[in-house]
């Protein structure tokens, strides 16, 4: 065992523990409580609006590499590429890496088949946009295609304000998400509706309430909770010197 | 104005990604192109110096293993044969399950063991109090089944609870709003400071209505 | 073999990965290592594959002389050009340098710069409030802007000293509530992952 992980393999297995029982719990039960998150419900709002306008929208990741925002995101382009699919509205999807386009294409093309469209799928609408010539060709594309709508969910750099706010001023509303601290204020400031850290992991539960996305979630809930409970009586127990808790999580 | 053919091009260049500022054009679309066409070209050479080191070198060099990889790869491409498509889940699959490790060595220290311990602080002042308090609220934001009144009730089925962590939560919003807030008076500060070096680079190294920076 | 076998290599991968991080053996940390190196090769396939995209698109663009069909050519010949440059002579040539500092590296500069305009403009919409967020964000926006720059401490000594507090106290404690929060959603999504509960990326409702 490598010195100083013991606290992060624990929490590794606490996690995964929690995520499969209450994955179980949940098959059992059906219950599920999730407190309301308007950015969510805002997608069918959105959705709904560039229907009617009879214009597309764009689906824009973020991200340097593939990682967890990645799939979290991905897991929300499922839920528009359906709902896009099932209203007949365009959607054109930006891939910020290459490994990202193919994994789209395969969820553009399951949704429209999930709603028996599959013929009315255009592959061409799944772009791969490369580097840092991306940012100019999701501008581009904003106003060339006169987007209605925008949706920028991923692990977004200094873009954030750039996509976001060259929506708005192309009309669109938008809305986006990021778990990168320092991107959250632009997306705020400028976006109709912003999913803000974890929100955007809590999307999969959220849409589809499938057993193991109800277990991710209550995982991630019991984090918290620890986290809350250890940092409180940390502190307390510090403050009559004893630094038990702290000793703890550097083992 | 400068005679030199590096300062107009770098100039022609600027000015066409700044003209969208005013409207998407034709010398906008001209440099979104070539900017796009170029990122590419960077990146697949990037790429091809890798495949040629890490996969090409090593196997010309008897080390077999690279095998794998340089078939993943290829495998990629198989998403072209119809019936075949399947293929590439193996190369999609590989680079996902590395991916998701990664992020987890990444982060589960640093983003939350770490995290935690900083929080840890004795309670000898009233920052001190407020920083614990803030620290707990913030984190309330996030939380979506404690205290959600949900589909079928609330978890612990106590109204006060659930007030409590509504309370926190709205706190901890908050609290998040003035961090928000911090950082984008700072990064204007940045951005300014970006801003600026083009500006110079245009009225100074082009047109030089201002004394050329190089 | 479609679906099971995809799952399974995710899972070893991640699972070998995720072992040589915790534990010393030797082997599990140098099969880890190999495993992650050679990422770099297959994503390199993955920018292939990308780039013969962009090409189909842009070439079925030219091809069928659609709208704005005369970019897509602009795109061929810059891509082609410089990608043939950077494998024949290096990117380390004069050549490709030029390029490189006098269009790429312009172009990345400006693109940057223009994030400057647009905090402007969202600034500006934010400050016709749309709820008490966005005008808690531009208040205290306003007063970290102020506290860093002269006139701040001019108008007021105080205005620098709330800035300071700002961001050492609030502020590092909601960047401690994010970090925390985001890095459980990414832990929690990557062994969803990797134990193939999470299959999107493969269209994982659907064969």
């Amino acid at each position: 065992m490598v010195q100083g992980r013991l606290a992060s393999l624990t929490l590794l297995l606490v996690l995964t523990g929690v995520l499969w029982f209450s994955a179980e719990a949940f098959k059992k039960t059906g219950v599920l409580r999730i407190r309301r998150i308007p950015g969510l419900d805002a997608i069918d709002e959105l959705v709904g609006r560039v229907t009617e306008m009879g214009r597309p929208m764009a689906f824009v990741l973020g991200g340097t590499a593939l990682e967890a925002q990645g799939f979290a995101s991905m897991r929300i382009l499922d839920y528009v590429a359906s709902q896009s699919a099932k209203y007949d509205a365009r959607l054109f999807v930006v891939a910020p890496l290459p490994e990202m386009e193919p994994m789209c294409q395969e969820i553009m093309r399951a949704a429209y088949l999930r709603e028996g469209k599959v013929e009315e799928y255009n592959p061409s609408d799944v772009l791969y946009m490369p580097g840092d010539g991306s940012k100019a060709g999701v501008l581009g594309l904003y106003q060339r295609e006169k987007v209605a709508g925008a949706m920028l969910f991923g692990n977004y750099y200094y873009e954030s304000m750039l996509f976001a706010e060259a929506a708005n001023l192309a009309g669109a509303s938008q809305i986006g998400g990021t778990a990168n601290y320092h991107q959250l204020p632009f997306f705020v400031a400028s976006c109709d509706y912003t999913l803000i850290s974890e929100e955007i992991f809590a999307a999969g539960t959220y849409l589809s309430k499938e057993p193991t996305e109800v277990g991710g979630l209550t995982a991630g809930e019991v984090g918290k909770a620890l986290a809350v409970v250890l940092m409180i009586i940390g502190s307390l127990l510090a403050t009559f010197g004893n630094d038990s808790i702290s000793t703890l999580l550097t083992k | 104005m400068s005679n030199d053919p590096k300062i107009w091009l770098a100039a022609i260049m600027s000015l066409g990604i700044y003209s969208y500022l005013f409207k998407e054009n034709p010398f906008f679309r001209v440099c979104e192109h070539l900017y796009l066409g170029l990122s590419l070209a960077h990146l697949a050479v990037m790429g091809w110096t890798n495949v040629r080191d890490l996969g090409l070198t090593p196997l010309k060099n008897g080390q077999w293993s690279a095998l794998i990889p340089v078939v993943l790869g290829v495998l990629l491409f198989a998403r072209f044969i119809p019936g075949m498509a399947w293929l590439s889940r193996y190369s999609l699959a590989y680079l996902v399950g590395v991916a998701a490790a990664v992020t987890i060595t990444g982060v589960i220290d640093a983003g939350i063991i770490t995290q935690i311990r900083g929080a840890i602080i004795p309670l000898n002042s009233l920052n001190a109090v407020f920083t614990l308090i803030a620290n707990v609220t913030a984190i309330s934001v996030f939380f979506f089944i404690i205290g959600s009144r949900g589909e079928n009730g609330s978890v612990l089925g106590n109204k006060t609870f659930q007030k409590l962590i509504d309370k926190s939560a709205l706190v901890g919003r908050f609290i998040l709003m003035v961090s928000f807030g911090a950082v984008f008076g700072t990064t204007i500060m940045a951005r300014l400071g970006l801003f600026i070096p083009r500006l110079k680079f245009l009225f100074g190294d082009w047109i030089h209505l201002i004394p050329p920076v190089k | 073999m479609k679906r099971q076998g995809p799952v399974l290599v995710a899972f070893v991968t991640g699972v070998i990965v995720l072992a040589g991080y915790f534990f010393n053996s030797q082997t599990v940390v140098d099969m880890s290592t190999q495993i992650v190196r050679w990422q770099n090769i297959v994503a390199a396939f993955a920018l292939a594959l990308g780039g013969v995209n962009m090409f189909r698109l842009h070439g079925k663009n030219i091809i069928g002389r659609k709208k704005n069909w005369v970019y897509s050519c602009i795109f061929m010949v810059a891509f082609v050009s410089y990608f043939v440059l950077g494998v024949a002579k290096s990117t380390t040539s004069a050549e490709y340098q030029y390029i490189w500092q006098n269009l790429y590296q312009p172009a990345a500069s400006t693109m940057y710069s223009f994030t400057l305009f647009y905090m402007t403009s969202a600034c500006w919409r934010a400050f016709r409030i749309r709820n008490w967020q966005a005008a808690v964000l531009m208040v205290t926006g306003a007063v970290v802007l102020l506290g860093q720059v002269g006139i701040g401490a001019a108008i007021s000594e105080a205005i620098p000293a709330v800035s300071a507090w700002i961001i050492d106290t609030p502020n590092a404690a909601a960047i401690r509530a994010i970090t925390i929060g985001g890095s459980l959603g990414m832990v929690v999504m990557s062994i969803r992952v990797i134990l193939g509960l999470e299959r999107t990326y493969m269209a994982g409702r659907q064969d």
